[in-house]
């Protein structure tokens, strides 16, 4: 009996171990819930972040963004250099090769990755990747097998940047020329990942690229299209995903306490917009006074989940490698309501008839404030109610996107949500003078300003450069042509067993210098 | 019947014409293109939005735009998505079938449902049967398709993990494959076509059941059974096929709601992305799709009458 006993609990030990066994050496497969897939031609991928993303795993760019400090790291390039202001080497790194197995190099014949790839990427990039700022490249020469040598017309301090060199990805002109338009759904790099299978609209399947330089813990990669944001919530919660690449904020609380984690990196800028050509804002004592009105930590606190956005002190994000400056912006801002009303009288307008409105020669202090939906609805709501309580006439006027964005640039408003994608460069977009009615909507035009952001905009010295991007943007909030809001992240869900997961910025890296994602299920 | 046909292809000639114009009208008069989105929103930077106007063409004026619309649609050419740059051609052939296949098979499950119960239902007028089916058509027809579509998901996909819950399923994966997919789907846009025909099923076999040549054929002795599948069905049915194939036709241009739950890729998500983004081409060619689809059903059903009722000609 004993015996017996003693040989269920060796062959259960048996099981156990056997399972085990099969668990540590299972498929490491990733699914990713996507919103969509549509056309992953590596020089064609637009804004549109899941085709990067796949686009990215199946290549190699010259270099990524830090996962931390966001600053380009070696990937293809091992190291540069900026000779002078106007040229950059590139050092490749040796022994890389592109994909086989496929319809571009059969098994066992792909070749080896050269500064003659390189050169050819940036040039069909400059013809075809209409997304890309890479005017700034005038020329790009192999100086040998494994170095290139990019000159500019002009100092380019964000060549490494996302949407410039950073963003081209490099290819074979084989498949070019071999794929043709099929390049859209089969591109063959010399990623950590080969492309099996794309169905636009539908699923992305990837498999390790046994050939790659570092080794991936994963097999297989999946990118699943499920575009409603309720339905990717419940596909993670029931295991069918294991990353949620754009999920709501409002779930993060709730996804927290089941044991998912949050993982975010970029987002967007959001805060009140002036005009500061439109009457009344263009007083700055109007402007400043409805700054000091708003208690904007209270504001932003009640409109998205603490741990999912961050207070803006002004227009440079953290994500973005230089400018962010909270600390030094601090003192600008302000919650005094007494004072708003003092500087309202400054401005002329205070309730002369007692009605409770502020008026000026009789009339009384009445604007939009013009916005296009989602949270900023709940934002401007907000903000009406406390200036309404202040005696000023403020309403939301809710807008069709096209119709805000006209509105915005033709300079028809005063009052408006500032939305932005909060890029790199967004406070010359938002701000230069020389950008109205193209893409600075707040039509202000300071020469100070100006001239520190095309300075920064000729210095390749980082340093030098934040510095200027910096006293740039304490001046802008300082005429408060903004009042900043906060940052809202990406929200990015991750089920509790995937590891060394970094959300992509630029490019979705799952296996780097910096990590190398894995399951531990 | 041939010379028919003819005419009506013929005939739909101008009419998608003018859906191509009348389309490109509404889309030109809406204020706002896609590239000024990206721009105010500094998604792209004015050097690019700069190369993104001039690339397609959206400097151009009105007219000659559309003269170039209409020549490439001439030529075959469906051209190419501002957001996506993908091929609009591919992308159409790529969804379309996906979202033949929903309508139909919703369609199909409409008709399984509301056929017998509006007849039980007219049969047995004021009975059980007839309250319990009225207050589940009225059901059917109240309950959004977002909300019954979550629900299923969260009981069949969550809960009881029975059923997928996103994707088209494919036949290389097996029969199962390809039906568990389609199921949930196609029960949330069928419901509330089953309750809505149903309830027509039911008022037009009511309004046929008091004919006079019923009340003949019911004198004549016939079995109730022929009386109501030979003669009565027959006739009453041809409202519920024109409200069918409408209803259809709706279907063939997409169900955005339970496309984007059930991450089915057909063409209203294409279509409600496009608008979204402002993606001028895709939602053109996207209209014109659609019209063709309704063109196609409307004479479909047409053609279905003769079948149905030898009466009708159009010789």
């Amino acid at each position: 009996m004993k015996a017996q006993r003693l040989i269920c609990l060796f062959a259960v030990a048996l099981l156990s171990l056997a399972l085990v066994g099969v668990a540590v050496t299972g498929q490491q497969v990733l699914k990713l819930a996507v919103g969509d897939l549509e056309n992953v031609d590596p020089m064609d991928l637009g804004g549109r972040n899941p085709d990067v993303s796949v686009a990215s795993l199946v290549c190699d760019n010259l270099v990524f963004l830090g996962k931390d400090d966001f600053l380009p790291k070696p990937e293809l390039a091992v190291s540069w250099e900026a000779v002078d202001d106007y040229t950059w080497v590139f050092h490749l790194r040796e022994g890389v090769m592109f994909q086989d197995g496929n319809a571009v190099f059969p098994e066992g014949q792909a070749r080896e990755v050269t500064a003659d790839d390189v050169v050819y990427s940036i040039g069909r990039a400059k013809e075809v990747a209409v997304y890309l700022v890479l005017s700034e490249i005038e020329s790009a020469t192999a100086l040998d097998r494994y170095t290139v040598e990019i000159k500019t017309a002009q100092p380019a301090p964000f060549l490494l940047d996302v949407h410039h060199l950073a963003s081209v990805m490099i290819i074979p002109h084989e498949a070019v020329e071999i794929l043709g338009d099929d390049l859209k759904i089969s591109p063959i790099g010399s990623g950590p990942f080969e492309i099996q299978e794309f169905v636009p609209g539908e699923r992305a399947v990837l498999t390790r690229n046994e050939d790659y330089w570092l080794t991936p813990n994963l097999d297989e990669v999946q990118f699943i299209v499920i575009p409603d944001p309720a339905a990717a919530i419940i596909a993670l919660e029931a295991g069918e995903v294991d990353i949620v690449t754009y999920g709501p904020a409002d779930e993060g609380p709730r996804l927290l306490d089941l044991g998912f984690s949050v993982s975010g990196r970029g987002g967007s800028y959001r805060g009140v917009g002036f005009n500061v050509t439109t009457p009344p804002f263009d007083d700055y004592r109007v402007r400043r006074a409805i700054s000091l009105a708003l208690d904007v930590d209270s504001i932003w606190k009640a409109v998205i989940p603490e741990d999912f956005g961050e207070r803006a002190y002004g227009q440079v994000p953290p994500w973005v490698p230089m400018g962010y400056d909270s600390e030094g912006l601090m003192d600008l801002d302000g919650y005094d309501q007494a004072a708003a009303l003092d500087l309202f009288a400054q401005a002329g307008w205070s309730d002369s008839d007692g009605d409770g409105w502020l008026d000026k020669d009789g009339e009384k202090l009445s604007f939009e404030m013009k916005c296009f939906g989602g949270a900023q609805v709940r934002v401007f709501t907000i903000i009406a109610t406390v200036l309404q309580q202040l005696g000023i006439d403020a309403t939301v006027l809710q807008q069709d996107v096209g119709v805000w964005v006209d509105d915005l640039l033709a300079g028809n408003t005063g009052m408006f949500f500032d939305f932005s994608y909060a890029g790199t460069t967004g406070l010359y977009s938002m701000f230069h003078g020389s950008l109205i009615t193209q893409s600075n909507t707040h039509f202000y035009d300071n020469p100070t300003v100006n001239a520190l952001l095309d300075e920064a905009n000729m210095t390749v010295n980082y340093a030098a450069r934040s510095t200027l991007w910096k006293a740039a943007q304490r001046l802008i909030v300082k005429d408060q042509a903004i009042i900043p809001l906060y940052f809202e992240v990406v929200t990015t869900y991750v089920a509790p067993y995937v590891k060394d997961f970094v959300s992509e910025w630029g490019t979705l890296e799952l296996v780097s210098s910096e990590n190398n994602v894995y399951i531990d299920k | 019947m041939l010379t028919y046909l003819v005419r009506r292809v013929l005939i739909a000639i101008p009419v998608l014409l003018g859906i191509t114009f009348i389309t490109f009208a509404l889309l030109h008069l809406t204020p706002g293109d896609p590239v000024r989105i990206m721009l105010a929103t500094e998604q792209v930077t004015p050097e690019v939005a700069e190369r993104l106007t001039e690339f397609y063409s959206l400097d151009k004026p009105w007219y000659v735009q559309y003269g170039r619309y209409l020549g490439n649609l001439l030529r075959g050419d469906l051209g190419v998505s501002i957001t996506s740059r993908a091929d609009i051609a591919a992308s159409i052939a790529n969804r379309l079938p996906n979202t033949i296949l929903l309508a139909v098979s919703s369609m199909i499950l409409a008709l399984l449902i509301a056929l017998p119960v509006g007849i039980i239902s007219a049969t047995h007028r004021n009975s059980i049967a007839d309250y319990v089916s009225l207050t589940a058509s009225m059901i059917g027809v109240s309950m959004p398709s977002f909300w019954l579509g979550l629900l299923l998901l969260l009981q069949f996909g969550l809960a009881w993990k029975i059923l997928p819950i996103w994707g088209v399923g494919r036949l290389s994966n097996g029969l199962w494959d390809f039906i568990s997919h389609l199921i949930l789907p196609s029960v949330t846009m069928g419901t509330g076509l089953a309750a809505l025909l149903a309830r027509l099923t039911r008022a037009s076999v009511l309004e046929v059941l008091t004919q006079d040549y019923i009340r003949t054929a019911r004198a004549k002795g016939l079995k109730e059974r022929i009386v109501l599948y030979r003669h009565a069905l027959r006739n009453a049915i041809i409202p519920v096929i024109t409200a069918a194939g409408l209803q259809l036709g709706y279907l063939l241009g997409g169900a955005v709601i339970v496309e984007s739950i059930f991450s089915w890729p057909g063409l209203g998500r294409l279509t409600i992305q496009a608008i979204q983004k402002r993606d001028l081409p895709v939602i053109q060619i996207s209209t014109l799709v659609f019209a063709i689809a309704f063109v196609l059903v409307t004479l479909l059903v047409d053609v279905l009458y003769t079948f149905i009722d030898p009466r009708i000609r159009y010789d």
